[in-house]
């Protein structure tokens, strides 16, 4: 069976943020990972900014 | 039998309602839904009582009533321990539509239907109704019990699927209250409708994210996903909905006042994502099992008692359905929940059980289908995906469910005394299912239930008040009214409700004068409610009061302006005072709210056929007949139609001999004022050599020296013609003041004696051993509008004939009357014999103009 679970890219009614939205909601699961990635990212983007203020 | 779909997509939106979604789709802000009903047929769905959701949307996946499909309450007994446990699967007795499509080769996804846990082991998926709901705090592990899922492979993605409330963001929070920082800030400790809103827009989405998922990565003949929120939302914030109630504080209707609107805004960008994803060539069908007052019929408070939160539910939901083959931007009347299954498997091209309550929703089709039917699908062998016997359910899950109910009000706490709440559960199914027996007309079977629960449950007046309703239904009334009487003394505060139920019983004993009373008294305290004016028109209308009873009906549909019940009584009785397009425009109102109601139908007819739409009339007494088949008048009219309006020999033939074959018989009537002659006239009868149904309990005396001809039963027309079949081919006395009692399943041959008014006054004066010259001409008024009252209603019906015969000339050509009466009759009588009773030396009480 062909891997469905990817988020759905330029198919978001806005930017997929970290905060979410309603709209990616609706879209069901596919919304869900779009969301849950951004979060992932932006965490992983914070993290990143943090050990970067760390070092300097 | 051809299959009509490729692939049918059911969503179920609990509680969703057209009053609350026509506003939103004329403004533009539920798209997908408008995009549904321009694209196919819409309407509304009339629900089942007790409108109880597990019970209704099992009832729609089997099309049966809960007394055949078993799920009567929120909550069942534990079968194992002393408690109770959510409504299981495994309670449900028959096939639903997805086990009958498993046996058939189909594949169904059910994502959430109410109940589902334990999941079926169907040949698709399963995702039950504790799936969405949650049981521990956000961060911690969120174990799925086992049951949630079918097939268990697919336990590890659907529980990555789900979101937890303390995962939402004020991004997704905002657009339901967009107050929220305001109510964060100023919101006292006991306010919990900020959490009220994540946990539904938790429950939902995860239903959601289940579906989509399903819909894309399973193939799929049947994806049927049911959503609860908006039902769970109204009961927690229809009191703020626009227009702001009394009793509602400023700051909460302005936090509150969106949150109903916006849940229905966010059901419909997931409606148009699952409509996408199920492609143009899918049917779909959404639907809700009931709707929910959102306007001055929103209760103020509810009772403290079991289920009280369903007195918020509306009798209609709604109904859409697109697809190949289905008509465009049309309208499906008539439909009920037990129409769904009987539906889908004509879809599937499959025959319809015979046990299923339910119908095909022909009329939704482009082009007319024949359905196929089976006795049962109960009794047909394959694998059905259904639970075997032993499986038990998960307690956890199920208690966290139970826990939500007694939130939401539905069910009471358990509290200490855990027996006493399995007691009260099982008496509530009980309930649930004398209340489900009561709308199939089965007094018989729901009479002992509720006699049970009115002796153990003394203190729960509603048990009460349906036993004392069914007791009535069965003419039960000394009985009826001692219960009535009981509990007048048990309950001081249900007095107006008793004041309605006596009133009824009231009516049915032909007492309507004394069922104003209570009825007036009962609007001091009640005239709030609808029933109240429903019963005070019917009353009227019995009396043929006819303008009191169009004023009763306009206020019960000021009160409720969806009453088709209402509608219908205001249509008889515009009917009657002769204002036909009133009367054609209520009962064409009651028939589009209530499509099923074969006596709205056939008064349309009349309606329709005094106002002079012959065709249009004839159109509503056929349906009529095609609901009612044992309706006779409506056959007699459309007789009447066919032969002298729209004349078609062929149409008025075969009403005659549907008639001639169904009607049991022609009872012979000789009717008229009391002293017109009727004696005589059964005389001649007799003398002619026709049976005589008497039972001669009034003897001969000086006023009728040759007999009265009277049959007792007759006195009492009013209340029981059961006894009319005795008179099948005879000739029966009745007198012109209870004509109107003749039940409709014979035809009547009414020989109709007039006489001078002077003199029957002077015959009853003599009679009444009253002096001649004292007449009273007050009741001789009274006597004369009583006939001319007779008249305009026996010239209505259809099956009855009538000749007028007059008394004097009968005396003066006794011969000519007995050959008019043999034609008449169409009988062979001896006219000689006829012409001989005639005596008149008995002429006694001749007026000054006959003499």
């Amino acid at each position: 069976m062909e891997n469905k679970n990817e988020p759905v890219k330029g198919k978001q009614p806005n930017p997929v943020t970290p905060d979410g939205s309603l709209g990616l909601l609706a879209l069901g699961y596919r919304g869900l990972i779009a969301w849950r990635e951004a979060k992932k990212e932006w965490a992983e983007k914070m993290k990143q900014q943090q050990n970067d203020g760390k070092k300097s | 039998m051809e299959k009509k779909v490729k692939k049918l997509l059911i969503v179920g939106w609990d509680a969703a309602d057209w009053k609350i979604i026509n506003p939103l789709m004329d403004a533009g802000l539920m798209p997908a839904l408008e995009q549904l009903v321009n694209n196919g047929v819409i309407g509304n769905i009339a629900t089942l009582d007790p409108p109880l959701s597990p019970m209704l949307w099992t009832s729609i996946a089997t099309g049966k009533t809960a007394d055949k499909h078993g799920i009567l309450n929120f909550v069942e007994p534990h079968p194992e321990k002393a408690e109770v446990r959510p409504v299981t699967s495994t309670s449900r007795k028959v096939k639903a539509f997805w086990n009958i499509l498993n046996q058939n080769g189909y594949k169904c996804n059910v994502v959430g239907w109410w109940p589902s846990n334990p999941a079926e082991p169907i040949n698709g998926a399963m995702v039950s109704n504790l799936y969405q709901k949650c049981t521990t705090k956000f961060g911690e592990p969120w174990p799925m019990s086992p049951g949630t899922i079918h097939p268990p492979s697919l336990n590890e993605i659907m529980a990555d699927m789900r979101i937890h409330a303390g995962e939402l963001t004020q991004a997704h929070l905002l657009p339901f209250l967009p107050e929220l920082q305001t109510i964060a800030s100023e919101r006292t400790k006991d306010d919990h409708m900020v959490e009220n809103v994540m946990g539904l827009l938790s429950e939902c989405s995860t239903i959601h994210n289940a579906a989509t998922w399903l819909m894309e990565n399973t193939e799929w003949d049947v994806m049927a996903v049911y959503y609860d929120a908006i039902d769970v939302c109204c009961h927690h914030f229809m009191k703020y909905h626009p227009p702001q109630m009394p009793g509602i504080p400023d700051n909460y209707f302005k936090w509150y006042n969106g949150v109903v609107s916006s849940m229905y805004r966010y059901h419909d960008m997931m409606l148009e994502r699952l409509l996408k994803l199920a492609g143009e060539d899918t049917t779909v069908m959404l639907l809700s099992d009931h709707g929910f007052h959102s306007d001055h019929l929103r209760p103020k408070t509810l009772p403290k008692e079991p289920d009280a939160p369903a007195l918020e539910h509306r009798s209609f939901g709604i109904l859409a359905m697109k697809g190949p083959g289905i008509k465009k931007d049309d309208r499906v009347y008539g439909a009920t929940l037990l129409d769904i299954t009987p539906t889908i498997l004509d879809l599937f091209g499959l025959p319809v059980g015979q046990d299923m309550d339910g119908k095909v929703l022909a009329s939704v089709y482009e082009k007319e289908i024949k359905p196929g039917f089976i006795e049962s699908w109960e009794h047909v062998d394959g694998e059905t995906g259904m639970h075997p016997e032993e499986l038990q359910e998960d307690p956890i899950a199920a208690q966290e469910a139970l826990k939500q109910l007694v939130e939401l009000g539905y069910i009471e706490s358990p509290g200490a005394d855990k027996e006493e709440y399995i007691r009260q559960a099982i008496g509530i199914s009980n309930f649930n299912l004398a209340r489900v027996l009561i709308n199939k007309r089965k007094f018989e079977e729901a009479l002992p239930i509720l006699e049970k629960l009115y002796r153990e449950f003394p203190k729960t007046p509603r048990y009460g008040f349906r036993y004392a309703s069914v007791l009535h239904k069965l003419r039960k009334m000394e009985e009826c009214r001692h219960v009535i009487n009981s509990m007048r003394v048990n309950d001081k505060r249900d007095q107006p409700q008793l004041d309605l139920l006596e009133a009824s019983l009231l009516l049915s004993e032909k007492k309507p004068y004394k069922a104003l009373d209570h009825l007036l008294k009962a609007e001091k305290t009640i005239s709030h409610m609808p029933s109240l004016y429903l019963q005070l028109g019917s009353v009227y209308n019995s009396i043929s009061n006819w303008e009191d009873a169009i004023r009763a009906y306009t206020k019960a549909l000021e009160l409720d302006h969806e009453n088709a019940a209402a509608f219908s009584g205001r249509g008889i009785a515009c009917l009657h005072a002769n204002k036909y397009e009133e009367a054609i425009e209520d009962l064409l109102d009651s028939t589009g709210l209530v499509f099923h109601n074969p006596h709205a139908h056939y008064f349309l007819g009349e309606a329709l056929y005094k106002y002079g739409e012959f065709e249009k009339s004839a159109e509503a007494f056929k349906v009529c007949i095609s609901m009612e088949p044992g309706y006779r008048r409506a056959y007699a009219w459309l007789v009447k139609i066919y032969s002298e309006k729209i004349v078609d020999a062929e149409q008025a033939k075969k009403y005659k001999e549907f008639m001639e074959q169904h009607i049991k018989g022609t009872v012979t009537i000789v009717s008229g004022l009391p002293r017109s002659g009727t004696s005589m006239m059964m005389q001649m009868l007799a003398a002619g050599g026709m049976e005589i149904l008497t039972d001669s309990k009034r003897e001969k005396d000086n006023n009728n020296p040759k007999g009265y001809y009277e049959y007792d039963p007759v006195k009492r027309m009013a209340t029981d013609t059961s006894w009319i079949a005795e008179a099948n081919g005879k000739a029966l006395k009745v007198v012109t003041q209870l004509l109107h009692f003749l039940p409709p399943k014979f035809r009547y041959k009414i020989i109709y004696m007039k006489r001078d008014m002077g003199e029957i006054m002077k015959s009853q004066q003599v009679m009444l051993g009253k002096p001649t010259n004292e007449l009273n001409l007050t009741i001789a008024q009274v006597f004369e509008k009583q006939a001319e009252k007779a008249h305009t209603w026996l010239n209505a019906q259809p099956h009855i004939e009538v000749l007028c015969v007059d008394y004097a000339e009968t005396i003066g050509s006794a011969a000519e009357t007995s050959s008019k009466i043999a034609a008449f009759l169409d009988l062979d009588l001896d006219q000689e014999a006829m012409a001989k009773a005639v005596d008149g030396s008995l002429y006694r009480n001749k007026s000054k103009v006959s003499s």
